[in-house]
């Protein structure tokens, strides 16, 4: 695509106010998706990757991690802008974080394997394992918030916390894209986040918890459910 | 050598227009698409930015200006140095004033179109730009005259 022709698209985007005040996305996926329709082939490829990269949600659970690191440095070596490359390796070194201090919060010791994550700090994340904060606390400021959020249990402030980190560091990067393909990437994620945010739903998020303890459970989920048969755990707590 | 130096009081002559012609083509395109990307996004006032984005036009214009203004000087072994360095360089801000702006139109209209109270403000650094291309403009004609003399 010749420089210029971003112009169109980027203008064409509707603007992303706030993350935590939206209800809705600004523009729907379909809507968004044929707006998109406007890059040429290399650039989607490439925003292809970025999602790769960036979401999970459609690998299954038994998913092969050595496998995924791979493919993560093989899209990641494949990004042509480093302003892009940048992004990804942060946001791969924050699920890195959390990962570790998830992993320290069960009292696990450091991974043995050298190459047991992505990103760029894992090396440093593994040697500083006895560090309450893994010497990071002034790469990602968000740190001992998060720490707090896990000692307290507090899932839904954590999870705010980390969408919020996110938030901040694709604002930054966008004050410095106006109209480039990085625009159009920093946008698309931008509006990931806000579709993530704006489709937590506390119903829908019982009713999957509920079905998850059934199958866990197996048959034995009625004796446990007591006298209310089918009824579910959570509603009994 | 004779012929060299009336090719280049020349071509001093017609840069203004060209390169004027150049930069307004390329500043036009950029705001122009940015006019029809936003007008995917809204729902009315289409009309204001694609009037805004015709202007970086007004470069090529200053160029024709200045093209005829030299051209009434006439091209000689005697005014053709003057014709080349004043025309060239006013060509040179005229192509590059136009580019920039059309830049600058461009975001206005981003920026308008997400928040339509700040259209007049956000004009303001299209309009410096303009400010600019005027000067070198103004200059040119000045200079011009200088030759004449």
């Amino acid at each position: 695509m010749a420089e210029n022709a971003y112009y169109t698209l980027v203008t064409s985007l509707p603007h992303i106010d706030s993350l935590f005040d939206s209800k809705i996305t600004p523009i729907s996926r379909l809507q968004l998706d044929r707006r998109l329709s406007m890059l040429n082939q290399e650039d989607k490829d490439t925003l292809i990757k970025v999602e790769q990269l960036m979401h999970w949600s459609h690998l299954g659970e038994d998913v092969d991690e050595a496998a995924l690191i791979k493919l993560a440095a093989r899209l990641h070596g494949e990004l042509p802008s480093q302003t892009l490359r940048d992004l990804i390796n942060w946001r791969l070194d924050m699920r890195t974080v959390m990962a570790a201090l998830r992993r320290k919060m069960q009292g696990k010791q450091a991974p043995g394997d050298p190459q047991w994550s992505f990103g760029t700090r894992y090396a440093y994340i593994r040697r500083n394992w006895s560090n309450p904060t893994l010497g990071l606390q002034h790469a990602f400021p968000w740190i001992p918030q998060a720490i707090d959020c896990l000692n307290r249990q507090d899932y839904l402030s954590l999870e705010k916390t980390l969408l919020e980190a996110v938030w901040r560091r694709l604002d930054d990067a966008g004050r410095q894209h106006c109209f480039d393909f990085e625009a159009v990437v920093i946008y698309l994620l931008r509006w990931n986040l806000v579709a993530r945010w704006t489709a937590y739903d506390g119903e829908q998020a019982v009713d999957r918890f509920n079905e998850l303890t059934d199958l866990a459970l197996g048959e034995f989920v009625n004796p446990l459910s007591g006298t209310r048969d089918g009824d579910s755990l959570i509603e009994q707590s | 050598m004779e012929n060299l130096i009336l090719a280049l009081g020349w071509i001093g002559v017609f840069a203004p227009v060209a390169l004027g012609a150049v930069g307004s083509a390329i500043g036009c395109s950029v705001a122009g698409q940015a006019a029809c990307g936003a007008m995917l996004d809204v729902e009315s006032g289409y009309g204001k930015f694609i009037g805004l984005s015709a202007m970086p036009s007004s470069q090529v214009i200053y160029g024709i200006v200045i093209m005829f203004t030299l051209s009434g000087i006439g091209v000689s072994d005697n005014s053709a140095p003057g014709l080349l360095g004043i025309g060239l360089l006013t060509g040179i801000a005229l192509m590059y004033s136009a580019i920039y702006q059309g830049q600058a139109v461009a975001a206005c209209i981003n920026a308008s179109k997400n928040k339509p109270e700040v259209f007049g403000l956000s004009i303001a650094p299209a309009a410096i730009v303009e400010g600019f291309a005027v000067f070198a403009f103004v200059f040119a004609l000045v200079l011009g005259q200088q030759i004449a003399a």
